[in-house]
């Protein structure tokens, strides 16, 4: 019998094997885009804010439903409400105000780290586009966005239907939701990120991009409401954040959620909100891809 | 050239009235090549070109035969390109984002794990490796950028200054690893200013000046000369007098001689001359014209 | 009298027993050398205490212990000897938004130069920026942004000067004209302490050199000499011949020879004296008819003589 032996080189292996496709290296910014917002693989403390922001999102649902629950195991089904105390609609004014805050923090710190410490440079020398990198980047936007709406919204669901008692009752007879929790959801991604995408395309600090957008985000309340009442009515459209409020206000149906915005006080249709919302993201992602251009 | 891995064709690149580029035709065969030329003379247009990250104004680009305006994705594919500045997030860890950069290359993520941690320690930073890359020092952070310019298995590697701060252990082990670079299959592109560096690990060189391409060649012939250069321990003056007595035409700097006699066999001759007269011989070869020099020589002609 | 190669005989600039340390950090450790006019390389790996040890020799850092004599003046009895100092530091100390004249002016007039504008018009000269002064600091090249520093360094006419890598960015035509204007300060009798990690550069500038390792002094003086004195490292000769083991063979029987090696046909051999086998080979090659077609030593490079000093072997 002959010994035998072998040294196996630990140098450099040449990968030989297939290369993914553009999608799986646009899915992999996309991850990217999220633990980074999350401050998922970073140090602890850069999970305080979004993590923060998703409890104080859940929090009113949690509560609504685990009272009413708890309400109804001690007190018994009749004597409490088998509907719950907020509504879905009234829910997003809550998670209106946290997805603001989240988009103004998020925002930036997706798309200002990778253009100051010159990571493009990196993204540049790779096979993917600009657009490739943009829309994967506003894509984790979007998922981050729609979780933080969607989640109350799911819990609530649940609870409804717990507190109901008949499961297949309570989604029967709220089929309507199933389209207006989602198409409310995509309403606030579109009218609170082309602005701070915007922001965050030029200003070079993560902080100050997200204190700019808040200020504008409440500047524009009552500049929108006084150039309203001064000359066109059409300047209402420039309220940036109630356009979100008239738009939920329309999808539920529900004349209340709006009233006192500036929109719906100058009769501004849902209809122009959607164009100019849609407009604004036009201009944001024809902005964005001009200025990445030069960058990549 | 059959198998050029980088090729143009009347390649020029202005920017407004600065002519970066202008009528560059180069064929360049795998292997180490240096990219040699001042400040503002092309060197940087045209790699940003080779990576179809700019246009051309005019005329086209190839690397392994896929034209770079066209089909940049298809260039990249295959590229690595380790930059002179910056380019890493300070709060992500080397392991981490090298393992990203394998992902961004094409490389399935099953892979990219494994990949990141074989590359970071090919390059010497294995303990370093769960570290934000914003802690790393300079030396550190170029060792980094070669890895991610690697670590996707590209063919060809497009290094820019890869040795700028670090010191002279680091500039050892770095040229060292371009040197491998090539055995493991990868050509080179080596962009540097500094001269005796190329001359230490490149067999090919690319000169530019002014956007004009002056010398696109093998190393070995640009240094070629038909002069033997000696150094002597002692008084050169008995070999000199031999020699020209000979009929050789000889320069003389201190205890440094250039000979050059046509129709002679110079090594043989000179070596009978030392064993004649006794002097002591402290070094001899073929003249190597200095990368400098040629540099050099060209600029001034432009100047 | 002192005959240590760490000291010169016209010192410009004295360090004795010089330490400086941050919290448990030692960064320079007893130093003790000097510096005189003419170029001296100043080597180390990173974190040697190369830096720290320019910025206390230009007083910008107070040493923890020992004694700096700069001009034969006490630098903390007399910080006016300062403005007599030049220093171009490695890191970006530049002004973004002015124009290179409007810096170079701006230091002269901050060094109490009597005619800022001429003093800057001179330094920019010298360093090759006249076309590229009136131009933003911003929009300038690393190589140009070097460039600037040193006519920075420069206007205050100073005797002594200490260069932090200043080729770094140059391309080799600015890197020649900066090693001949370092000549030619030199010459005029300036002390310049330049710091380097290109050692192949170093060793076109600089006679003498300066190499801590540690924090310490590691050597000192001539690299030629320095070499010689690692008696017990040989030095490494290649021989390129047309029968290498023939004449490689012949080599083993004189004592001078240490060991002979062939690597790919080529001949390398240690030898104790390079004196001796220079006289030596010609003979030997010519009574075995082996031809020669190159001799060369592999280790008297500065970066041969710099690894020997921190790896030893």
């Amino acid at each position: 019998m002959t010994s035998e032996g072998a040294i196996f080189d630990l140098d450099y292996r040449r990968y030989e094997g297939k290369r993914t496709s553009r999608t799986a290296i646009r899915w992999s910014i996309v991850r990217d885009g999220v633990r980074r917002i999350l401050g998922l693989r970073r140090k602890a403390r850069r999970k305080i804010l979004p993590w923060g922001l998703i409890l104080i999102a859940i929090l009113p649902a949690i509560v609504n439903v685990g009272f009413q629950v708890l309400a109804e195991g001690l007190f018994g089904a009749d004597e409490v409400l088998d509907e719950l105390l907020i509504s879905h609609s009234d829910y997003f004014g809550i998670t209106f105000g946290v997805t603001l805050l989240f988009v103004a923090l998020a925002a930036p710190e997706l798309m200002i780290p990778d253009r100051v410490h010159n990571v493009l440079t990196v993204y540049g020398s790779r096979p993917l586009t600009v657009a490739d990198y943009l829309v994967a980047r506003v894509g984790a936007l979007f998922i981050l966005v729609m979780a933080y709406s969607l989640l109350p919204q799911l819990i609530l669901y649940v609870g409804g239907a717990i507190l109901s008692g008949d499961a297949v009752g309570h989604i029967t007879g709220n089929l309507d939701l199933l389209w207006q929790v989602p198409v409310g959801a995509v309403a606030i991604f579109a009218s609170q990120t082309s602005i701070a995408l915007i922001i965050s395309a030029f200003v070079k600090r993560v902080g100050f991009a997200a204190g700019i957008y808040i200020a504008l985000s409440l500047i524009t309340f009552p500049i929108a409401e006084a150039l309203a009442d001064a000359s066109s009515r059409w300047f209402a459209l420039l309220s940036l954040q109630d356009h979100a409020q008239l738009l939920i206000s329309r999808i539920f149906d529900d004349p209340e959620i709006s009233a006192d915005g500036p929109l719906a006080m100058n009769h501004i249709s849902p209809w122009a909100s959607v164009v100019f919302i849609a407009a604004l993201a036009v201009a944001a992602g024809a902005f964005l891809i001009r200025r990445y251009r030069k960058l990549m | 050239m059959g198998d050029a891995i980088i090729a143009a064709s009347d390649l020029s690149k202005s920017f407004g009235s600065v002519q970066a580029l202008q009528d560059v035709d180069l064929e360049v065969p795998p292997g180490r090549i240096g990219l040699v030329g001042a400040n503002g003379a092309g060197k940087t247009t045209l790699i940003r070109i080779l990576l179809g990250m700019l246009a051309p104004s005019d005329g086209s680009a190839q690397v392994f035969g896929i034209d770079a305006q066209r089909h940049p994705l298809g260039v990249r594919s295959r590229v690595g390109y380790m930059p002179e500045g910056d380019c890493f997030p300070p709060d992500q860890t080397a392991a981490d984002f090298i393992s990203y950069s394998a992902e961004l290359g094409g490389l399935p993520s099953s892979e990219s794990r494994q990949r990141a941690s074989e590359v970071l320690t090919l390059v010497g930073l294995a303990e370093e490796r769960f570290r934000n890359l914003g802690e790393f020092s300079t030396g550190m952070k170029q060792r980094a950028k070669l890895a991610q310019a690697i670590v996707h298995s590209p063919d060809l590697v497009l290094l820019d200054e890869p040795a700028s701060g670090l010191d002279p252990d680091g500039r050892e082990d770095m040229l060292n690893l371009i040197n491998r670079l090539s055995d493991f299959g990868m050509s080179v592109v080596f962009s540097s200013h500094v001269l005796s560096d190329i001359e230490r690990t490149c067999d090919w060189v690319v000169m530019l000046n002014e956007g004009r391409l002056l010398r696109n060649e093998p190393l070995a012939e640009i240094q070629a000369s038909n002069a033997v250069r000696v150094v002597v321990l002692d008084d050169p003056a008995p070999v000199v007098e031999a020699l020209t007595t000979r009929g050789a035409s000889v320069s003389v700097s201190d205890r440094t001689l250039e000979v050059v006699m046509d129709d002679a066999d110079l090594f043989v001759m000179i070596r009978d001359i030392l064993a004649d007269t006794g002097v002591g011989l402290r070094s001899l070869g073929a003249k190597q014209a200095t990368l400098e020099d040629v540099y050099l020589a060209a600029e001034e002609f432009t100047e | 009298m002192t005959t240590s190669p760490a000291f010169v005989s016209n010192p410009t600039v004295e360090v004795t027993e010089l330490s400086k340390w941050f919290g448990q950090k030692v960064a320079v450790s007893n130093l003790s050398c000097s510096f005189g006019p003419g170029i001296t390389g100043l080597l180390g790996p990173n974190g040697a205490g190369k830096t720290t040890l320019l910025r206390m020799l230009a007083g910008l850092t107070q040493p923890s212990r020992g004694q700096l004599t700069v001009l034969d003046t006490d630098p903390r009895r007399d910080v006016m000897v300062f403005q007599k100092v030049g220093l171009v530091p490695e890191d970006d100390a530049v002004y973004e938004f002015l124009t290179g004249r409007q810096y170079v002016e701006y230091g002269a007039q901050l060094a109490g130069v009597r005619n800022p504008a001429q003093a800057a018009t001179h330094a920019i000269g010298a360093v090759g920026m006249d076309d590229a002064a009136g131009r933003r600091i911003e929009g300038y090249s690393k190589g140009m942004r070097q460039r600037i520093k040193v006519a920075g360094a420069l206007v205050n006419d100073p005797e002594i000067l200490y260069l932090d890598e200043p080729l770094n960015g140059a391309d080799p035509l600015q890197r020649v004209r900066l090693i001949e204007l370092f000549h030619s300060l030199a010459n005029e009798g300036r002390t310049l302490i330049v710091s380097s990690h290109v050692l192949a550069e170093v060793e076109k500038m600089a006679t003498r050199i300066i190499a801590m390792v540690d924090g310490r002094l590691a050597a000192a003086g001539d690299p030629s000499a320095i070499r010689a004195a690692f008696t017990d490292i040989p030095y490494r000769v290649r021989i390129d011949a047309d029968t290498p083991r023939k004449l490689g063979s012949a080599l083993l029987n004189h004592s001078v020879i240490r060991s002979v090696e062939v690597l790919d046909d080529i001949l390398h051999v240690q030898t104790r004296d390079l004196g001796d086998l220079g006289r030596l080979l010609p003979t030997l090659a010519r009574d075995l008819d082996v031809r020669l077609t190159m001799v060369q030593p592999e280790d008297l490079s500065l970066e041969s003589v710099f690894r020997y000093l921190v790896h030893g072997k």
